[in-house]
This record gives structure tokens, sequence and C-alpha cells, in this order.
């Protein structure tokens, strides 16, 4: 199978879909961040200190998650597509006044109803 | 415009469609196309009505939902030769994928409708192209549309399409901007990627937008920003979202009108539009930058020289077959002393330093961008202020100096200077503040100081 990794327009919409993200979490618009996470309960996301399986548990850690200090800056973000329907998106973080790194990893899928987030990892490393 | 598609209330097929019909109803008088992608332009917008018909929340949320645009004919276009405005390149193989910046825009939601005319390898100010004819000037038919991105401010002016994208070596989108009547934006050196295009002076080239509002420019400028490691010049450095910033005012802004130079060789009605927007804006200082005839040497012999190397093995062999308005310029550059070019940059780097040293005290720059108002098509001399000019090198007086040392400038048009035709003031900020030029952009226009009325082409 040959895969066309990196297409321009596809790369370049991903990063915009991406910064929506990123922009959706950071402003805490809870609404973006769920439109963007696919709507199914196979869709997985292992948190720092959880780990949440299918839509439904995703959306009750959403509605209950504190909307203070949610700012973050990102570095050595890979975005790299495969294809016109399928990315993935990794990017290290660093919090203010916070001595770990975050790590961020996210597989996304062009489906119907736009790209969706399928399964998502984040874990804090000591430096 | 994409505010509707998204709200259903017209298709992005609907949009290219009046493009096209547009293009059809005024490409005879005009001339800014050489090519309309239109199979590919209609494929495209059908794409992205079907991922709205199935409520694509990314295609929804896409800034440039179904907005027709087109470029300058020196960008790549899959399956088009990359002509850059010459007969030696025709016949040759066409570009196998798009540029980056036509991918970018893609991605953002537009759909490329064709490719636009402009003088022989950008090397000119008025589009007068002697193969694939002059683009004529959409407010007066019988008039130059300005150069080299000609086509680029044409097809804004004339309604054809809402944004183009052109090129600025030494003032090709804000002297076309200025004579046809639109916004255009010239970044700043190093902002925008060029791999993907056809290069003219690698020293001096940038790229940029036209549109019809500092809205459009922004929200085109937002989505095309982005490193490729693919040009050598292309600085690395964070996006700068400018769209969201537009109507923050212009609180605690130093602007400035600059003199000396930039009145000396402007005529009564640049001077007059200058004056506008300064009064506009409430800015009374008056300041000046140190040897501005010689920035403008230095980027004539860098382009001359840069440019005449570039086309050396051409000119060797087939000099006939160059446009013959620049073939003179071309082959003069080929002969250029090493010695001046080096020289040329070093006067460059000290004008850079003089252009710092009075950022520290003003924000924002204003000056003429054309000594006059568009000239008729064949003009070969004109008078600023009782000098005898060659007409086609002149018109880009007032930019050179400026894109010499890269910093980021608005052209917005100004009307009622002159009895019917439009002309352009530059906004120049220090390097990176596309932001600050876009909102005074914006300000001039909420006012009903700048305007890019469509043309009615009667």
């Amino acid at each position: 199978m040959s895969l066309e990794v990196n297409l321009p327009d596809v790369l370049a919409e991903m990063t915009a879909v991406f910064e929506r993200y990123e922009d959706a979490l950071v402003n805490n618009k809870v609404d973006v961040l769920d439109e963007l996470f696919w709507d199914s309960p196979d869709t997985v996301r292992y948190g720092v200190a959880e780990n949440l399986i299918g839509i439904a548990a995703i959306r009750r850690f959403r509605a209950g998650r504190s909307a203070a200090g949610l700012a973050r800056s990102l570095c050595n973000t890979v975005i790299t597509t495969y294809g016109r329907d399928f990315a993935t998106a990794m990017t290290e973080f660093r919090r203010e006044g916070n001595t770990q790194l975050g790590r961020q990893s996210q597989t996304w899928v062009r489906l119907p109803q736009g790209w969706r987030v399928v399964a998502a990892h984040v874990s804090l490393i000591e430096l | 415009m994409a505010a509707a598609v998204r709200r259903g209330k017209c298709s992005a097929a609907a949009l290219v469609e009046a493009s096209l019909a547009r293009i059809a109803a005024t490409e005879p008088r005009v001339n800014a196309f050489t090519d309309v992608t239109a199979a590919r332009a209609l494929d495209c917008a059908a794409t992205l009505d079907e991922r709205l018909a199935v409520r694509d929340t990314t295609a929804q949320a896409l800034p440039l939902l179904g907005v027709p645009f087109a470029v300058k004919n020196l960008f790549d276009v899959a399956g088009l030769t990359t002509l850059a405005g010459s007969r030696i390149e025709r016949g040759k193989p066409p570009a196998r994928r798009d540029g980056p910046l036509i991918a970018r825009l893609q991605a953002a939601g537009a759909v490329l409708v064709g490719a636009l005319n402009m003088d022989e390898y950008a090397y000119g100010f008025t589009t007068e192209n002697t193969h694939e004819g002059a683009t004529h000037n959409p407010h007066d038919l019988t008039r130059i549309a300005g150069g080299s991105s000609g086509g680029s401010a044409a097809a804004v002016a004339a309604g054809q399409v809402p944004v183009t994208l052109g090129s600025d070596t030494n003032g090709s989108i804000r002297v076309p901007s200025s004579l046809c009547g639109t916004f255009g934006l010239k970044p700043t050196y190093g902002r925008l990627p060029r791999n993907g295009t056809y290069p003219f002076v690698a020293s001096l080239d940038h790229l940029g937008p036209f549109a019809r509002s500092a809205l459009d420019l922004a929200l085109v400028y937002d989505a095309i920003q982005g490193h490729d490691a693919h040009d050598p010049a292309c600085v690395s450095r964070p996006d700068d979202r400018t769209a969201d910033a537009l109507a923050l005012g212009m609180g605690g802004l130093r602007i400035a009108t600059l003199d000396g130079y930039f009145a000396d060789n402007a005529g009564p009605e640049a001077r007059a539009a200058v004056s506008r927007v300064a009064q506009a804006l409430g800015a009374t200082r008056i300041v000046a930058l140190p040897e501005v005839e010689r920035a403008r040497a230095a980027a004539f012999i860098i382009s001359n020289a840069e440019g005449g190397s570039l086309h050396l093995p051409d000119l060797r062999t087939r000099a006939a077959d160059f446009e013959p308005l620049s073939r003179d310029r071309f082959l003069a550059g080929a002969l250029l002393p090493a010695a001046w070019v080096q020289q040329a940059q070093r006067v460059r780097r000290w004008f850079a330093l003089g252009a710092a040293e009075l950022f520290r005290d003003v924000d924002v720059l204003l000056a003429p961008a054309t000594p006059c108002v568009a000239p008729a098509i064949g003009t070969e001399w004109l008078d600023i202020n009782g000098r005898r000019l060659p007409a086609r090198p002149s018109l880009g007086l007032l930019t050179q100096p400026i894109s010499c040392i890269g910093l980021p400038v608005c052209a917005v048009p100004v009307w009622g200077c002159h009895a019917s035709l439009p002309i352009g003031v530059q906004v120049i900020a220090a390097p990176w503040r596309e932001d600050l030029v876009l909102r005074v952009a914006y300000r001039l226009q909420s006012m009903g100081v700048a305007a890019a009325p469509v043309a009615e082409l009667q």
C-alpha cells in the first residue's frame, strides 16, 4: 500500500483543526472539545490521572473539570497526515509554574462529520 | 461570503458559478486571467457542499469556506505550466502540485478559479505584457492596472474574485493595489514561504494577498502563515493571528508621515491621499528616513543583478524571446560589476538599521504608494513635480525603498484625490507587525477614508 504522507492541503487542514482544538482546550470551550472527539463508545482518552473509555465518560470528565489553570505552551509539535483521512498529532506542553513536561498524543480520523479524535493519551514526566 | 455558506444561505458552488460568470462577462475588457480552472473549481466547491450536507463540522469551521480566489501566474498550480508572464516557459511541463500558499488557502476552504496576468518574470510595474496583452484597469479601461501583479489587483477590482495572491519584489503588490483601488498586503520579508513560485530576486521577493477589505486580507494572511523549510529565507516563528485584533483601535499607536524623499517624489494627488489618511488618524508628526535614494538604488541594483543572473542562460541564447519592455534591463543586469552588488547589500543593511532606529518611537509610518494615479496604457514618461521620469520603472519609486528592507506594508485605497481614480497609501510598520498595518487599514476602512468598490465596467 502506498500512502501519501503530509499532502500539503491535508496537513494544512489538520493543523488548523489541531489549533482549533488547542484554543478550545486552553479557553475551556467545552462544546468545541466535545465536537472534536468522536461521538462513539470506542473513543479512548487516557488522561494524566484517569482512563476514559467511550464518549460518555469523556463528556462527564469535561463537564466536571475546573476551568482554572488551563493555559499551556506547546513545543515540538509533530502533526503527520497519512492519505487524506488519517493523522497523528503529537506535542509536548508545559504549564506555568509546573516543572513537569507534558506529552499529548492524538489519533485523528476524518469522518463524514469532520476530523475527530478517536484516541488520545496525555502524560507527564519529570525531566 | 464564508459566513453565508456556513449558514446555508448559499452554496460554495453558487459562489464559484457567480465568479466564473463575472469572469466570462468582464474578461474581454479587463484581461486579468491567463487561465481559468473552472472544472477544478466546480469540483472543489462540490466537495465542500457535500461535506456541509452531512454536517462536517471541520468544513463548517473553515475560515474561507467557499471563497473563490486566483493567483498570479508565477504560483505553481497543479496541472498548469508556471508561466511567470513569459513566452519562454510556455510548453514546459506543468507543475505537479500546488504551491504551499495555494494548498493552505484551499485547506481553509477557499476555491482556486484561475491564474492571473503579470509583467514577464515580475520585472515591471505596468502589466503591459506583450505576450498576453495588457491587463486593463477596471476603473478606466484605457489605463494600466499597475504591476507586476496587475492581474491580481484587476481581478479583485473587477469583482471577478474577492481574493487573489501576488508577489512584491519592489512594489508589485502595492503599485497595482494603488492604481486599481484594492487593499494589498506585503508581509515582512521571510514571513511567507516562496517555494512553489517562480522567483525573481531571492533577496527581495515577497508573496502576499489582495482583497476588497482589511478583514479579508487578515483572514487570508492568517490562513497562509507558517514555516516551510523549502524556502531558506522563510523564518520559523509562531503565527500571528491578525483577524481577531483588527478592531483593537488606535489607542496608543504612534503614527507619523514620511517626509523628504516620499513627498518630493509624489504628485499632488498622492500627497493629498497621505494627508487625508494622516488627518483621519490624527497623525501630526512628520519624520524622515535617511538616504532613501540610496536604498532605492540598492534595491534596483540587487534586482537587476539577481534577475539578470537567474535568466542568464536564456539571455545568452534567446534574448529575442524576452518581453521587449524589460529585455534591456535584464541584459544590463547580467553585466553589473559584483562590487556594485556588494555595496548595495551594505547600503541595504545600513538603511534597515536606520529604520529600526526610527521605529523606537514610532509604530506606524505613512507614505504614498505611487507617485500618481494609473497612467494610460503605453505611457512612456511621467511628470512628477516638474521632473520628467521614465514611466515604467518610476511607478515603484515610493515602494522600492520599503521592500528593500522587508518592512510589512498594507496598501490602502483612497478615493477623491483624483476626479475618478483611486490612489494608494502605504501603511508601514516594523518587521513582524502585520497586525498593526492591518489594524490601521481596518480603521481607515471603518471611517470611510479607504474603500475598494467593485468597478462598474459599463
